[in-house]
């Protein structure tokens, strides 16, 4: 009898260190949405009912955004889960995963995605957005609304992101060994690509049935959350996609006055004073110049007209004011003139 | 449901439980109800083949039996042959029917063409089932252990079924002996922790030259395979040499996990290879390789043929015979009958030889316990079955044009990376498959020393056994190819 018991408890016990290696083995090798920030994975990390802002959309997001800067100017905590291309779509179910966890005063939608047609664009955008959601009622949901015709085994990789992901053996990186959960979704990036500013469009480009379906899902989740959704379009250099971008964006901005909502089209009002030969990164996003003009403007903004408060004061805030010490320091290592670039 | 699917993975550990957990009474009609459900997963009506087959086997068993008790011996013989052949006529009828049908009437087309007839023979688009050629073979063989009186006929038709159908043979064998597993349908298998851990390493062992050993070698085989007009002889060699392990990784690694998992649920298998690829000559290759097959072949087609009892001239065409038919069992086309016909042209030719060769060992004073005469043997031996194995692997055009290419072999000399990119490997992949490789030859060499890894294995300390099974786990699971994008490629003699 104690022999068998030893036995049971020996393949128990191996049971739980198998797992417990496959949790190692797995968060290795898992997709690094942001690489280092690992937006997604990380907003899992911030204790919960923290958040007064919650920023979603596709990589302009990103780049335009900056929760430790929001922090430490106005003691706004806020978090950015994007991923590249994200569509509303996947952007309606990231925000209503995020709602499981915090209860934001108000959600920051970018609306560069808003010309998808489709609920995703490729596969690898889609596993960039939703691999990172926990299983459960809202992957369900989705899985359920994205492939209707998908059998449990089609759909089995989705919830175990490890079939997938197991043959990034070959491409680890120190990223995958050391994430920085403290940027809270943003990026630093100071590498500068010069652009040239894009013609204004004057002829609007009507949104497509799925963005309309699910800008709608966002703001009905919104209102029955008593959240203030906000609309912003971050500057776009001048290129095919941004052009088609701006026109939808002249519909969005007809689409947001009639609802209500605040819709901040950088590029139509020029308010930022961005510098087309400075504030790039690449020929589609802004770099952390262009990302601190935005913030600037955004940050006083959502500071006088949404009623957030500074916790800068707080106790349970303590350990925003150490990240942002760190995001501080690295901002200051990678500028380039102390880096020598 | 392949065994390296996922569903397998959730049928099986479901299945052992149950099986253990349920009386023993129950279990035969559990396992077989399981092993029906296994089947019916590809295709459920093929499971009314099955049905057929074992039906009328198990009734011409009883009926063999029945004659028995004729006392007169010449009517007596006379009903079991008739028997004997009813049960052989249906079964290989149905065999025929989904497996060469086609292939028969393309032949008879075209060999009509030939001497100007246009003849035109029906159609019928029929899908292959699974495992045919390995339960029509196992059917056959119950019913001349009958027939022989080597075994009774079995009464109980549930536990016969079950035989027949058992789910860890039923898609590519072991072509199991009734002598063997009908025997231990009334044992009551208690849940021994050992034969449990050993059948489950078996299984680990056999995922392992399956998802990751044999899925690699596929990608560097069929890169070149596949394109064979465009790559260089080097690089056809170099494939070629690669498949010989490929298809023995695929199979050996199916029977491993079929005889693993037999062992997990307390039934003992015969082993199906054992080191084949360090046999000394081609008639020990086939000792050595799918020898549930080839101990078919000897007992109930070589020997009742005359054997080698015959003189000389029967015993070398008994053996292109059992050949010929081998080829053709491995499928049903003329490639696979040149493979067969290969194999038993290197074994007569190798009896022809015999006197020379012991005239030049004498002439050289060979000394044949040697080390170094073991290992050229084993070499030779293995580029004559590799050899083979081209027309295993491409039809008999493509196999020529392949062959000619690699007798070029040093105009096709490329770089290194070159070399890789054409076979679809990296330097990372190449790593892996370079340790998988050593992996499988110090497994096989234990093997062939008489040494039990897996007793070994088990006889370690905890923390050493413990590191050895999170190894296996883990590394088929992180270098394994398999996930979605990837077609869970079926066992390669699966289509036989």
């Amino acid at each position: 009898m104690q022999k068998k018991i030893q036995r049971i408890g020996g393949v128990l016990l191996f049971c739980i260190l198998a797992f417990a290696v496959f949790g190692v083995v797995n968060d290795i090798l898992r997709l690094k949405v942001g690489q280092e920030t690992d937006m997604v994975h990380s907003f899992y990390d911030i204790e919960e009912n923290t958040l007064d802002v919650l920023c979603i959309g596709s990589s302009h997001s990103y780049h335009s955004i900056q929760p430790n800067l929001l922090w430490g100017e106005y003691g706004i905590p806020s978090y950015v889960m994007s991923s590249p291309s994200q569509p509303v779509a996947c952007s309606y179910y990231l925000l209503k995963e995020m709602l499981q966890y915090q209860n934001p005063k108000v959600v920051l939608l970018e609306t560069f995605s808003f010309r998808e047609e489709n609920q995703y664009n490729t596969e690898g955008y889609l596993r960039s957005a939703i691999d990172g959601i926990r299983i459960g009622k809202t992957k369900t949901e989705l899985l359920e609304d994205f492939f209707p015709e998908y059998t449990w085994k089609q759909k089995l990789s989705y919830y175990i992101p490890f079939l997938v992901y197991h043959d990034r053996w070959s491409e680890i990186k120190s990223y995958d060994f050391n994430r920085v959960a403290w940027m809270k979704g943003g990026v630093l990036s100071f590498k500068v690509v010069p652009q040239i500013e894009p013609d204004f469009p004057q002829k609007p480009l009507k949104l497509p049935k799925n963005t309309r379906k699910y800008l709608k899902k966002i703001i009905d989740l919104c209102e029955e959350n008593g959240i203030q959704l906000v609309l912003y379009a971050a500057p776009m250099a001048n290129n095919q996609t941004a052009r088609k971008a701006l026109r939808i964006n002249l519909s969005v901005e007809k689409y947001a006055a009639k609802r209500g909502i605040p819709f901040f089209f950088y590029q139509k009002t020029k308010e930022l004073g961005i510098d087309y030969e400075t504030d790039f990164y690449d020929d589609q996003h802004l770099n952390t110049y262009g990302t601190d003009k935005l913030m600037k403007h955004m940050a006083g903004w959502l500071a006088e007209n949404c009623g957030l408060t500074d916790h800068r004061q707080e106790e349970k805030y303590k350990s925003w004011d150490e990240d942002y010490e760190r995001y501080k320091a690295r901002r200051e290592k990678m500028l380039p003139e102390k880096s020598g670039d | 449901m392949l065994f390296n699917s996922i569903e397998f993975l959730i049928f099986f550990p479901s299945v052992c439980l149950l099986y253990y957990l349920i009386p023993h009474r129950f279990r035969c009609v559990f396992l077989l109800l399981c092993s029906y459900f296994f089947y019916m997963c590809w295709n459920p009506k093929y499971a009314l083949l099955l049905l057929t087959s074992t039906v009328i086997t198990y009734v011409t068993g009883l009926l063999m039996d029945s004659a028995d008790r004729i006392e007169e011996e010449a009517g007596r013989t006379r009903r079991k042959k008739l028997y004997v052949a009813l049960a052989f006529v249906s079964n290989l009828g149905i065999l025929f029917f989904f497996k060469y049908y086609t292939f028969a009437a393309d032949t008879i087309v075209r060999l009509l063409q030939t001497v100007g007839i246009q003849a035109r023979i029906p159609a019928f688009d029929v899908v292959l089932p699974v495992g045919i050629s390995f339960y029509t073979f196992k059917v056959l063989s119950y019913t001349m252990d009958v027939y022989r009186k080597d075994i009774c006929a079995e009464k109980n038709f549930l536990k016969y079924a079950l035989y027949v159908s058992f789910f860890p043979q039923i898609a590519a064998g072991p072509i199991e002996r009734s002598k063997n597993l009908l025997t231990q349908m009334n044992e009551k298998h208690k849940f021994e922790f050992e034969k449990v851990r050993s059948g489950l390493l078996l299984m680990l062992y056999g995922y392992f030259q399956k998802v990751v050993l044999s899925e690699y070698l596929a990608i560097a085989v069929n890169s070149v395979y596949d394109s064979y007009k465009d790559r260089t002889g080097f690089q056809l060699l170099l494939a070629t040499i690669l498949f010989a392990f490929q298809i023995y990784c695929d199979f050996d690694s199916y029977s491993n996990i079929a005889i693993g998992a037999a062992q997990v649920m307390g039934f003992r298998t015969m082993e199906n290879f054992n080191t084949p690829y360090f046999a000394e000559s081609v008639a020990d290759f086939w000792r050595r390789w799918h020898i549930s097959l080839s101990g078919w072949f000897r007992d109930y087609l070589y020997i009742p043929l005359g054997g080698n009892r015959k003189g000389e001239f029967r015993r070398q065409l008994n053996l292109m015979i059992v050949f010929f038919v081998s080829g053709l069992w491995h499928g049903a086309s003329w490639h696979f009958v040149i493979w067969g016909c290969i194999n038993g042209a290197w074994q007569i030719i190798g009896r022809w030889l015999k006197p020379a060769k012991k005239k030049i060992k004498k002439l050289f004073c060979v000394d044949e316990t040697v080390f170094s005469h073991k290992l050229l043997r084993m070499l030779i031996t293995f580029g004559l079955v590799d050899f083979s194995w081209i027309f295993f692997r491409a039809d008999f055009r493509q196999g020529i044009a392949i062959i000619k290419k690699i007798i070029g072999v040093g105009s096709g000399w490329l770089t290194w990376g070159g070399n890789l990119k054409a076979m679809g490997l990296t330097y990372d992949t190449l790593l892996v498959l370079i340790v998988s490789m050593v992996i499988l030859f110090a497994a096989d060499l234990c093997r062939y020393k008489e040494i039990c890894l897996r007793d070994m294995i088990c006889r370690q300390g905890l923390w050493l056994r413990w590191l050895i099974y999170l190894f296996g786990i883990f590394g088929i699971l992180i270098f394994g190819v398999y996930g979605p994008g990837y077609d869970a490629s079926a066992f390669i003699y699966f289509q036989f």
